[in-house]
């Protein structure tokens, strides 16, 4: 039962993981082999790895803009179609079930991002391919940007599923969670950017469960 | 015992009651038809049952379980269609069966396959390339398949041409007999509802007005032509006349039987004659529901039962 819930979640997420992977090879391409395509925002392959080629930016905006549209469209989509009428009567707790929906677009981000900086990292720490020192502990600003990920994602999760009159109000827990997360990812101290984002996490999936439990569809 | 309870149901939209302190009773094997004109609260009703709404005041219980509070069991033994049919239209239908089937622990997979066949669904093409019918085939499937004891379909012939709809009825038909399940259906078509229906009830404007069988519905609500020399005068008014009209020369009432007092009633008006028409379920409805809002409640319970015979509309 579990296991044809996550392949439903994955299959309707498929169509943006896929653009994101695109987004994220380029990037990666950017950066690495000095691939042009667009403006200078995502380009960096003159300078030093993690430390001087503001990665740790790439991955919060590539990151941020997959978490925020992946929780939207999970929630979003159900509601456009009319498909939680068809999905929630079933003999299935609510509350597992849209915990199992945000696990599943948790780990999607979180895998995705991660796979994109030890990527990077695998490439920094090849001989030849830079004209600087790469060490692995160099990666933990873009870890920390990594790290706060999972509050824009459940920021737009708890967006998506709570009613609102309109479109404004409805994003307002988006805004504030991509402002704290900025905040989190800015300050100097990777250990409260984790503990930070955990809690807010929490914070925001504790809501939009009770939401999701408790409002009309 | 009944299969399906409802006290004081109630649900508001802004301050306008939708659903207003709702009592309903269905008794086991019953297959009730709710009616209702669009906007009389049916949907919204069904959603409550279901879950799918919460309700401002009252409660429900389904096979003898508080719906706010029913375990996944209980809810193994309770099928939904809801309006529309939603179903993932990206799926085929053979992955929609396996996607719904592992819910279940009972899932009567030669069940699925033989209405599967009969409605030669393809399993193979993808939901969204389905027609309105085929879609309600494939819900329907989904449905009996865990083999319900209590399946509420919200409006499902709806925009289904005349041949799917009677399929789809007829399929319905023989699922009930199958066993005694209990079936809570909505419908805008009144003929689905006489052939299938043992008891209705009508909704108007949030309120259940009606509750009784169907056959007492339809024998019941009379037309009584009062045809005049010129032109007819105004209705006094009185218990029993759902409706008073003009057309013509003649005065039209729509009553909740016609018995005595008002036949006086209308003879001290000196009509030239008296005409009282039956009405087939269909016209009972329309003259029912389309009056001046003030129809008149219709509760007919059974002898050694008195718990249909509750107030209604008082939230």
């Amino acid at each position: 039962m579990f296991r044809t819930l996550v392949l439903k979640e994955l299959r309707e997420s498929l169509p943006i993981v896929a653009i994101a992977t695109l987004a994220i090879g380029y990037v990666l391409a950017s950066i690495s082999w000095g691939f042009k395509l667009f403006g200078s925002f995502l380009h960096g392959a003159d300078q030093v790895p993690f430390v001087a080629d503001g990665f740790a930016y790439k991955i919060a905006w590539i990151g941020g803009v997959l978490a925020a549209v992946l929780a939207l469209k999970q929630t979003q989509w159900e509601e456009m179609k009319g498909t939680y009428r068809y999905l929630l009567y079933r003999p299935v707790d609510r509350r597992q079930f849209f915990l199992l929906k945000i696990a599943v677009g948790l780990s999607i981000v979180a895998i995705m991002m991660a796979a994109m900086i030890v990527a990077y990292g695998v490439w920094a720490s090849m001989p030849g391919r830079h004209a600087s020192p790469f060490f692995w502990s160099m990666t933990i600003p873009s870890w920390q940007g990594w790290s706060v990920l999972p509050v824009i994602y459940a920021a737009a999760f708890l967006s998506g599923i709570r009613p609102a009159r309109w479109f404004g109000s409805k994003l307002l827990p988006l805004a504030g969670g991509a402002v704290a997360a900025f905040f989190l990812m800015v300050q100097p101290w990777p250990w409260i950017a984790w503990v930070g984002s955990g809690l807010l996490t929490a914070l925001y999936v504790s809501c939009g469960i009770d939401v999701a439990r408790s409002r009309d569809y | 015992m009944d299969a399906l309870t409802t006290s004081r149901l109630t649900k508001f939209y802004g301050a306008r009651p939708v659903v207003n302190s709702v009592n309903l009773a269905i008794p086991t094997g019953c297959v009730y038809g709710l009616l209702g004109r669009n906007g009389a609260g049916k949907s919204t009703l069904i959603k409550m049952l279901m879950g799918m709404v919460q309700p401002d005041d009252g409660h429900a219980m389904l096979l003898g379980h508080d719906v706010a509070t029913m375990p996944a069991e209980v809810r193994q033994r309770i099928a939904y269609i809801a309006e529309g049919h939603p179903l993932y239209d990206w799926m085929t239908v053979q992955q929609a069966i396996d996607f719904v089937a592992p819910f279940y622990s009972h899932w009567n997979g030669r069940l699925v396959d033989q209405i599967v066949d009969h409605f030669e669904l393809p399993r193979r093409r993808k939901l969204r390339r389905l027609s309105n019918g085929q879609r309600a085939q494939v819900s329907l499937a989904l449905a009996v398949a865990p083999e319900p004891e209590l399946l509420v379909l919200d409006d499902p012939t709806l925009g289904l041409d005349t041949v799917v709809r009677r399929d789809f009825l007829e399929s319905l038909i023989q699922i009930i007999q199958r066993d005694e399940r209990t079936i809570l259906f909505s419908s805008h078509i009144l003929g689905d509802v006489e052939r299938i229906a043992d008891r209705v009830g009508v909704m108007v404007d949030g309120v259940l007005r009606v509750d009784c069988p169907t056959d007492h519905f339809r024998e019941t609500v009379k037309l009584v032509l009062l045809e005049f020399r010129g032109a007819p005068p105004e209705w006094p008014g009185s218990e029993g006349v759902v409706s008073a009209r003009h057309v013509g020369s003649n005065l039209e009432l729509v009553t909740v039987g016609f018995d005595d007092q008002l036949r006086r009633l209308a003879e001290s008006l000196e009509p030239e004659s008296i005409d009282v028409l039956d009405l087939n379920l269909e016209d009972a409805f329309i003259e029912y529901t389309r009056g001046p809002k003030r129809s008149l409640p219709l509760f007919v319970t059974e002898p050694n039962d008195v718990s249909y015979a509750r107030p209604q509309g008082v939230a």
